[in-house]
């Protein structure tokens, strides 16, 4: 049993060079736990709810403080002031108290009461994207609901029974469903696949931290299986407990996970085993990486689609295992899928996980030992 | 001493001579190359690259067409024309299209009831279904928009079609069938898409952690191999100049990408420059020696590079989480709010976007601005202890 004696030691002895060294244990064990809470925290409101308006009524009638009670009955929209004076408007905008302004043209119920077509403005500040697309979803509610009022009166009076009327006035309509997130929470949208990006990021620049070592026969495997078992602890952290906490979507079996989580936490440890056998010092390790994070992220289809990626650098992010880890994850952990569902994924990951093995123990017998 | 003695004496001072050995170093140093130059310049152009689609588009959409009529196909050639979708095939049942859909096939099923034709031919009315796969918001949002727009233009236009039948003027009929219109004016941003608001969050983002790590590393490293009494030698003894002389060539350096990042975020981005360069310029070159002074902070405090480095990498990439430009602040916890303070990047990206795209009276740049300064009047406070770091024996022996 000398290979298996071998191997324990060498797990023996790299839980102890991670314990003695502070700032491995600032990244693989704090920063693992800290990061995901940080940004759980920051997002934990998760929808934008009462931005403030400015409502610039220049008709004052019946049918414009209608719209005004429509707009404030949003959740999406708080009118904060009202005034009749377009200036003012856009003097409290510029100061910052409201986020945009709606403008309800002068004649607007003769208009409509003549049958003609009126105009309201919406002035929205896109300088900051949910804000600018939330408030623009509220006022365009409240417009279209006053507008399919007024439409539906009209058919009425002209003989035609309130459900027939109801039916005239939208011949085609469409009901959409929200799967998995139905609330469109961007906590739940985004923390799983930037837990995902963290718990390989941290790998990494952890083996980086503290990479060379001694090398003898079998040591990569013991060591392995050491970042492996620390990462266990920290998956039960975030998969589970954070998970729980902040009310992520979970629907998938959880071994099903655990499963995905085999290949693709070897392949992150290979993958670092190899950047840091590459790195002369483990400085320049954490340097590399730590750049390289928020671009991982992006490359990897989490907050952008993969359909908009250009072609040759999607392909190319697949060097990183997080790239099929993630909407392999989503797809159980989110959707409540099955490992059947995620096939091409975890052969991929596999694959990758046994490419990497063997380049880590290539360089690992063929490289000269690095600086400390 | 003529000016000509007094003109070269200027290059012989120790000033000159810590920036000569430090650009020395630069040169035979690859990371410390790679952090200054090709590093942020190439990272950006990198970003600018996986971001060069602008918008979402081409989500695979799968149509469940039971109705197989003329105006089903209408639709469905309507759906496959919104720039967000793509229709890709066209499954037998709903529990088909659902396998597709957790496969990672297709991101959206439009269900198209059979007798839709017929039904709205009667005058009727018909529903269709519309199932958004919303695990990813941004492409579930993006699909529900467009579809939703596309399928309310079909619906206007069987209406009008209706009304034009029984004898009204088109023109007419066509105001009918919308009395309000909602007419949408975007103030500040002429695109409002998400991929601009990433981007010019990212950008400035990555030239924090490139100064931040870089400014770290060249002092830090000092220590470490324990060349820092050359470096002491060469600044006759004076930890002020020591330090002046280092960072100077980097301010240019890292000034030099800033410069880079305003020729991607204002040229190849087009973002508009409403307000005042002068006023942008000035506040990246504070951002700069905010992110050195945290460095120099941070390195007195931990007395060990690597820590400084790691602890730099939390500090620096939390910044665009609390800023507010991906998710506003003020759906944000307060407790969030006021971390969001720690960071000199909030303030600067203020300023970023009040002179560029809000294009703002200069006069509310200012505040902003001033709360940049603090951050370096901290190195300051520290510098009587950063001194005596300097000579501290722990950042070798230790780990």
């Amino acid at each position: 049993m000398k290979v298996l004696d071998q191997v324990i030691k060498a797990f023996e002895n790299e839980f102890g060079v991670i314990f003695k060294d502070r700032g491995a244990i600032l990244i693989l064990l704090i920063a693992v736990w800290v990061y995901p809470l940080v940004y759980s925290i920051a997002y934990q409101n998760n929808v934008i709810r009462n931005i403030p308006m400015t409502v610039v009524d220049r008709d004052n009638t019946s049918l414009s403080r209608q719209l005004i009670r429509m707009m404030r009955a949003t959740q999406e929209i708080e009118v904060k002031q009202e005034t009749g004076d377009f200036k003012e408007a856009e003097r409290l905008f510029q100061d910052g108290d409201s986020k945009g302004i709606i403008l309800i043209p002068a004649d607007f119920e003769k208009d409509i009461l003549r049958g003609d077509q009126s105009h309201v403005g919406l002035y929205c500040d896109a300088g900051y994207f949910l804000i600018y697309k939330e408030s623009l979803r509220g006022s365009f509610r409240a417009t279209a609901t006053l507008s399919a009022g007024i439409e539906i009166k009209r058919l009425m009076a002209s003989g035609l029974s309130p459900e027939m009327a109801r039916q005239r006035r939208d011949p085609v309509t469409l009901k959409s469903y929200s799967l998995y997130n139905p609330a469109g929470s961007y906590g739940s949208y985004v923390m799983p696949g930037l837990i995902l990006v963290i718990l390989q990021q941290t790998l990494l620049v952890g083996i980086g931290m503290i990479g060379g070592g001694r090398r003898e026969k079998n040591t990569l495997l013991g060591k392995s299986l050491a970042y492996f078992l620390l990462y266990f602890f920290n998956l039960v952290f975030t998969l589970i407990i954070l998970y729980d906490w902040f009310g992520f979507p979970s629907k998938g079996s959880l071994l099903d996970v655990w499963i995905l989580m085999i290949p693709f936490l070897f392949s992150v440890i290979f993958m670092g085993f190899i950047v840091s056998l590459l790195m002369r010092r483990r400085e320049h390790s954490i340097m590399m990486l730590v750049f390289l994070s928020p671009v991982v992220l992006f490359v990897s289809g989490v907050s952008w689609p993969a359909s908009s990626l250009p072609p040759l650098l999607y392909q190319l992010a697949h060097i990183f295992p997080s790239t099929s880890m993630i909407p392999a994850f989503l797809r159980i952990r989110t959707m409540g899928g099955t490992l059947t569902d995620v096939r091409p994924e975890l052969l991929f990951m596999t694959g990758q996980m046994v490419v990497y093995g063997l380049i880590a123990t290539l360089f690992y017998r063929l490289l000269p030992v690095r600086k400390r | 001493m003529n000016p000509r003695q007094k003109f070269k004496g200027v290059f012989r001072t120790s000033l000159f001579r810590v920036i000569r050995r430090e650009i020395d170093r630069i040169l035979a140093s690859w990371i410390l190359l790679f952090t200054t130059t090709v590093g942020p310049a190439g990272v950006f152009f990198l970003v600018a690259w996986i971001f060069s689609a602008g918008v979402v588009r081409d989500l695979p959409v799968a149509v469940v067409d039971l109705d197989q009529s003329q105006l089903s196909r209408k639709i469905t050639r309507m759906v496959d024309a919104t720039p967000a979708a793509r229709v890709i095939a066209n499954p037998l049942s709903l529990e088909e299209a659902r396998s597709q859909m957790m496969k990672g096939g297709t991101d959206a099923v439009l269900y198209i009831p059979q007798g839709l034709e017929k039904s709205v031919q009667r005058g009727g009315q018909e529903e269709l279904a519309l199932y958004l796969n919303n695990t990813n918001v941004v492409k579930g949002g993006s699909l529900q928009s467009q579809l939703t727009t596309a399928l309310g233009m079909i619906s206007g236009a069987i209406k009008v079609q209706t009304m034009v039948k029984n004898g009204m003027d088109p023109s007419v009929a066509a105001k009918k069938a919308q009395p309000i219109r909602a007419d949408l004016h975007l103030l500040y941003n002429p695109y409002g898409n998400y991929a601009y608001f990433l981007m010019m969050g990212l950008l400035p983002l990555l030239a924090v952690v490139f100064i931040f790590m870089g400014t770290s590393y060249s002092i830090g490293i000092e220590m470490k191999e324990g060349t820092r009494s050359e470096w002491l030698v060469a600044a006759n003894d004076s930890t002020t100049v020591a330090i002046i002389g280092k960072l100077i060539p980097y301010i240019v350096l890292f000034f030099a990408d800033m410069m880079v990042m305003n020729l991607v975020l204002i040229r190849v981005m087009g973002t508009p420059l409403n307000g005042s360069l002068a006023i942008i310029l000035f506040s990246e070159l504070l951002l700069i020696l905010d992110y050195m002074a945290m460095a120099i902070l941070l390195l007195t405090f931990t007395i060990n590079l690597r820590l400084t480095l790691s602890l730099g990498s939390a500090y620096t990439m939390m910044a665009l989480t609390f800023s507010g430009l991906t998710f506003p602040a003020m759906g944000m916890p307060l407790i969030a709010k006021i971390f969001s303070w720690l960071f000199p990047y909030t303030f600067w990206l203020k300023v970023f976007l009040s002179q560029s795209l809000r294009g703002e009276p200069m006069h509310e740049a200012i505040g902003p601005l001033l709360m940049l300064i603090p951050f370096i009047l901290t190195v300051l406070l520290a510098f009587p202890v950063f001194k005596k770091r300097l000579t501290d024996e722990r950042w070798q022996t230790k780990k």
